[in-house]
């Protein structure tokens, strides 16, 4: 909802700057507690990628770089969908 | 005409002190994880809030005391420290709260973490203490509150189904979630019932010398000022319903997401005025807190107290503002995540409920402190409703806490 907000240029970067980065920190710690989960291989890849793909979503989205950002945000919905196939999360 | 300007004012006050950390949280995360569902609790908590606060300002107007000063006198000392202690730990976790909740609009505005923010937004509601007012502090702050309206304004814009929204006034059961929708509910009666705000108000018809020609006044101010308030506290449940849910988001997990419900109805000066609102409304209700605590202990002690008095001549009244201040900043300079401080503290205002509510039961219908302004049938009912209320709340705070929150 952020980086898209962003990407539409109706938040600043110094709202969405530290609204990424705090996510992406939550995130990561998600991926440490589950590191022990029973994941398949699909889920464990979603899951690694999810950080990268985050800084990738703040990085393109203070650049103002639309194009970009919309490729980042479906990235990161596509790797939603792998965390959770059969749509829990909403 | 004096006494319509001072309605005017009190009302305007009553509107934008009514918002805060803790009701803008909840309501947004009501809103976000059961749509509309959880209207019914703000306009109960509001009409409980209405009768207590009429109840705080007739006592001070007719007894020429405050409800601290009652509690003590009517119930003795034993009784009076026990609420003292309980009220006051719920005071200085609320405060803390509230001092996180405008550091998050400040790192919002600005882009430097709210850690950073907590000490010189302590020190400038320290300094506005020392140096104000209680005029400049109620009626000053809590009017600039009023740009909190801007969350109604952004309700009709979005237009939601209002058949739904009507219907979200009639409890009813969760489709899913029970105990986190318990919890919710608990939470924001919590937000909405606060004990610092019958201890305000009537210290605050002390501070402003309200004579027998006010109790009119302190009618009309307290129905409609909180009925206001509350209504802001519905555009949020509201709003949260729409924008959340058009984004797949059913639990908010930073004060970030909230920051956003602004945005889809007025773009670009959205999260401005979003920030701006959390800001005034939460330093306004950092003072109130910091005012009530100072005002509880003073009272309930036999200090000199008021806010228009010099710090010289009641320095033991100063001091205790002082404290509260310092130790309610320390949570929020040690990074703890203020939604997280908000979401429980108001968890456990709900537990301090009973102590001050059931005060008013005797209070009110004590001739020799309030002579001919007694409780009618009616009020009676209504104490002993929320004294039930409150006790369940009590009870069932803990469990929900631990289950559902």
């Amino acid at each position: 909802m952020i980086a898209q907000a962003r990407m539409e240029g109706v938040v600043p970067t110094m709202f969405s700057g530290p609204a990424l980065q705090r996510c992406n920190a939550e995130i990561s710690s998600l991926a440490v507690d589950l590191k022990n989960a029973q994941l398949s291989v699909a889920q464990r890849t979603a899951l690694s990628d999810l950080p990268g793909l985050l800084v990738e979503a703040e990085e393109a989205s203070s650049r103002k770089d639309g194009p970009q950002t919309e490729r980042v945000i479906l990235a990161l919905r596509r790797t939603r969908g792998s965390l959770d196939p059969a749509g829990k999360i909403p | 005409m004096k006494k319509l300007l001072e309605i005017s004012l009190g009302v305007v006050t009553s509107v934008g002190g009514f918002l805060e950390t803790g009701s803008i949280a909840t309501s947004a995360q009501a809103g976000a994880a059961y749509g509309f569902s959880l209207i019914w609790a703000v306009i109960l908590g509001t009409g409980c809030l209405i009768f207590l606060v009429e109840m705080s300002g007739r006592f001070a107007i007719a007894s020429h005391h405050t409800i601290a000063d009652g509690i003590r006198d009517r119930f003795g000392s034993n009784f009076f420290i026990l609420a003292f202690v309980v009220i006051s730990v719920v005071n200085l976790m609320v405060l803390a709260a509230e001092i996180g909740g405008v550091t998050l609009a400040l790192q919002f505005l600005t882009g430097w973490s709210f850690q950073w923010w907590a000490v010189p937004v302590a020190f400038a509601a320290w300094l506005l203490l020392w140096r104000g007012t209680f005029g400049t502090i109620e009626k000053g702050v809590s009017s600039l509150g009023l740009i909190a309206l801007s969350f109604v304004v952004a309700m009709f814009v979005m237009g939601p189904p209002w058949r739904e929204v009507a219907r979200g006034a009639i409890p009813s059961l969760p489709a899913k979630d029970g105990w986190h929708y318990a919890f919710i509910a608990v939470s924001i009666l919590g937000a909405t019932i606060s004990n610092y705000l019958f201890f305000f108000y009537s210290s605050g018809a002390i501070e402003e010398k309200w004579d027998k020609s006010y109790f009119g006044v302190n009618k009309i101010t307290a129905a409609f000022g909180m009925a206001f308030g509350g209504a802001l506290s519905v555009a949020i449940i509201v709003l949260a319903a729409v924008v959340y849910s058009s984004h797949g988001i059913d639990d908010i997990e930073g004060y970030e997401q909230i920051a956003m419900i602004l945005t889809p109805a007025l773009g670009r000066w959205g999260i401005y005025i979003f920030s701006f609102s959390l800001l005034i409304t939460c330093f306004g209700a950092a003072l109130e807190l910091s005012l009530a605590q100072a005002y509880i202990t003073a009272q309930g002690f036999g200090w000199n107290w008021s806010e228009d008095a010099k710090p010289k001549t009641d320095p033991a009244f100063t001091l205790v503002y002082t404290a509260v201040i310092a130790i309610a900043v320390i949570p929020i300079t040690a990074g703890l995540d203020p939604l997280k401080v908000t979401i429980f503290s108001m968890a456990i205002t709900a537990i301090s409920l009973p102590l001050g509510v059931i005060p008013f039961l005797f209070l009110m219908n004590d001739k020799a402190l309030v002579g001919d302004h007694t409780n009618g049938w009616i009020g009676n009912a209504v104490v002993l409703f929320i004294i039930g209320l409150a006790f369940a709340l009590a009870i069932v705070t803990v469990p929900l806490q631990i289950w559902g929150g």
